[in-house]
């Protein structure tokens, strides 16, 4: 039944939470062109439904009407990630071929790029750069990184002097949520390098040959903007174990990852190759030799103090009662930080639904905290138990961060 | 050709990398806008069998079929779905419709003795592995049960030549690996086909059928377990032999007057026959437990 906007706006008096009347009325206003008011009503309703598709997609069209091409690109990008996402044809068709992967996007506010590869680049300097500061905790991560990566980038003479070989990319691998992709950006704002991220939607197309073309492209890519940090998210569904692959794609892409990777089509230098992945056991064992992702790093989930200042860090803003981030952290062992985002949005909502039963505000305490965390299953358990068979049963030595980081944790 | 043949070699990347998600995400803009088409809903049927929604890929399947009756790639795929949920009459059946359309082909003759191996009928299976061998001498399905079934009917030597060709073709291929476990095992060799089952926990961690094989044959090629070696290898023909045996021997101690050592004789069976029922329990709980 269709319902008026005056009817609609009655509703949301009523109940500012009804997800659905909301969006409603949200695509109503689009529709009469009142972009600014569904630009907010879209706004709101990321905050509320953040893990929803729908609300960001909406977002996306307003953005495009108002001509924020840049934007409308990122925040569409956005909402491939989330849930109940469904391709919309008139944004994939007016952001320029979205639907094999999204296009090259400048973030220095200049002119974007429209041609392939199909990748996000943050060149040096650019005003979202991230800094190790930036990230909580996981001192000794950074520590590692900064002298078996940064330096040696940064200070190749240096190295040589001691012999010390500098070069090879690096894998970063652990449970997924726990910052393997901000640490790359962060690595790449250490070594005042180019960013260029790469995801498994930038190479992979459906064309004979067209994925090993934008492969050996986003290296061209690279090495046109030196120096620079080429970063491959999910490289296990580019570079997949070719012993367990049953298709000739898969392998064929392999070979010209690595044949990209040894510089046989070019010259490397200045160019650090940065990749994450959760499943290493997926990644085909020639990625991992000398001169390639040599150096494999294991990013765990955050510890207690990082955990107490995440909390911190999330909470701020939020009418809050008493609140001890110490013994959340304490309770929340192995939650990563898609997991405290989880416990947080929960406690919210049991807040609010608190509000609307009963009429009356109140704060955000502690309990609501400590019952979202109860109720929250931390997401890097089943990583974890896949890690120990790898270590327990599996014989492999090339887990031993993850070997010590089980002993410690005793799981 | 074109498009939909360049869709589906994605769609097979996308699976052979395990982006189930990606998959149906890629699937999901082609199918809104031909929601008949037989070739799209064959390859959503694919997906969801990947993903291990058997009951969605069966109806999508059934969809294919109705549009395109004579669809081989549907028909090929019910019968593996029939297979995998242990609706073996109806597996067999799909297989006896497709032989009668494709008498000649090998796969087909290999799917069916795959079918009859599971449900014991081994003389039969045995007579489809031949004539897939014949047909192709190169089938791989028929390559990788001829072992098994080799080992089942006592004849070692093929089972020994098959496994040997199997691992000169595709020695990293994890089915050969399981069928080169099964062949190790059979000869008693356990602590190599430890080794083998370990390479591929390192390849599939998360699997926890290879996690309890590997599991298994190290407990069985644990030293505790060597006692028990006639048992393992000869399975309900030792146990039976050693009831026989007990019974013969106890008799003939009797008829000897030899009351104190068929208690002796009688003790020592009961103890090795509870300590072949408590070990091995033991043993695997021990070794899940240290690890190895």
């Amino acid at each position: 039944m269709e319902q008026s906007r005056a009817g609609l706006e009655r509703q949301l008096v009523e109940d500012p939470f009804d997800h659905a009347t909301r969006a409603h009325y949200a695509r109503l206003l689009l529709d009469e062109g009142a972009l600014e008011e569904a630009t907010r009503q879209y706004t709101l309703l990321v905050k509320q439904v953040p893990q929803e598709a729908a609300p960001v997609l909406g977002l996306a069209r307003c953005q495009l009407r108002a001509g924020e091409l840049n934007a409308a690109r990122e925040t569409y990008g956005r909402a491939r990630e989330l849930a109940g996402f469904i391709e919309d044809p008139e944004l994939a068709e007016a952001l320029g071929g979205a639907r094999n992967g999204p296009v090259l996007k400048v973030v220095d506010g200049s002119e974007a790029e429209t041609e392939g590869p199909l990748a996000e680049v943050v060149p040096i300097q650019a005003s979202g750069t991230v800094r190790f500061a930036d990230i909580v905790g996981m001192e000794a991560l950074k520590r590692t990184i900064r002298l078996r990566i940064v330096e040696p980038f940064l200070k190749p003479g240096l190295f040589q002097r001691f012999a010390k070989k500098s070069g090879g990319g690096l894998l970063l691998y652990g449970p997924p949520g726990c910052g393997k992709t901000l640490i790359a950006r962060a690595i790449a704002g250490e070594c005042r390098a180019t960013f260029i991220s790469v995801g498994i939607s930038d190479v992979l197309n459906m064309w004979i040959g067209e994925s090993e073309r934008n492969l050996a492209a986003l290296f061209e890519k690279a090495r046109a903007n030196r120096p620079a940090v080429l970063f491959f998210d999910e490289l296990d569904s580019l570079a997949y174990s070719r012993s367990k692959a049953s298709n000739e794609h898969t392998r064929s892409l392999v070979n010209e990852f690595l044949s990209q990777l040894d510089g046989l089509s070019g010259d490397n230098e200045r160019i650090l190759v940065l990749a994450a992945t959760n499943m290493p056991w997926d990644v085909d064992g020639a990625m991992k030799r000398p001169g390639r992702f040599d150096k494999q790093i294991f990013v765990p989930p955050p510890d207690a103090e990082a955990r107490a200042e995440m909390f911190r860090l999330k909470l701020q803003g939020l009418p809050l009662g008493h609140i001890d981030p110490v013994a959340l952290a304490r309770m929340t062992s192995h939650a990563s930080g898609a997991d405290i985002d989880g416990i947080i949005e929960e406690a919210k909502e049991r807040v609010l639904a608190d509000i609307v039963e009963s009429g009356d505000e109140r704060l955000l305490r502690q309990d609501d905290l400590v019952g979202a965390a109860r109720d929250t299953q931390p997401s890097t358990l089943d990583w974890l138990r896949t890690a120990k068979n790898l270590v327990k049963y599996g014989g492999d030595g090339s887990y031993k961060d993850v070997e010590a980081y089980l002993k410690a944790e005793r799981l | 050709m074109g498009a939909a043949f360049e869709l589906t070699r994605q769609i097979d990347h996308l699976l052979d990398v395990e982006r189930v998600e990606e998959a149906r995400r890629a699937l999901s803009q082609p199918l809104s806008e031909s929601p008949d088409s037989a070739e799209l809903l064959f390859l959503a049927a694919r997906v969801e069998t990947v993903a291990g929604s058997y009951e969605e890929a069966e109806r999508l399947l059934h969809d294919v079929l109705a549009h395109a009756p004579e669809h081989d790639g549907a028909r090929y795929l019910r019968s593996e779905l029939f297979r995998a949920s242990k609706r073996y009459p109806e597996a067999e059946a799909e297989l006896l419709g497709l032989l009668r359309d494709a008498p000649a082909s090998a796969t087909l003759h290999a799917m069916y003795a795959q079918v009859m191996f599971e449900t014991l009928h081994v003389e039969k299976a045995q007579a489809l592995v031949d004539e897939a061998l014949r047909l192709d001498p190169e089938e791989q399905l028929a390559k990788l049960l001829a072992v098994p079934l080799a080992i089942s009917t006592g004849r070692m030597e093929v089972a020994e030549s098959q496994v040997s060709e199997l691992m000169r073709d595709a020695p990293d291929a994890e089915a050969v690996s399981l069928t080169l476990i099964t062949y190790l095992n059979s000869r008693g060799r356990n602590r190599e086909a430890a080794e083998v089952a370990r390479g591929l926990l390192r390849a599939r961690p998360n699997e926890p059928e290879i996690l309890n094989l590997l599991i298994e044959l190290h407990a069985e090629a644990h030293w505790s377990s060597k006692p028990l070696a006639p048992l393992q290898r000869f399975g309900f023909g030792a146990s039976i032999g050693l009831w026989i045996g007990t019974v013969l021997v106890l008799q003939g101690l009797r008829a000897l007057d030899q009351p104190e050592l068929a208690g002796l004789f009688g003790l020592t069976v009961f103890v090795y026959v509870i300590y072949s029922w408590v070990q091995p329990p033991l043993i695997r709980r021990w070794l899940r437990r240290r690890g190895f």
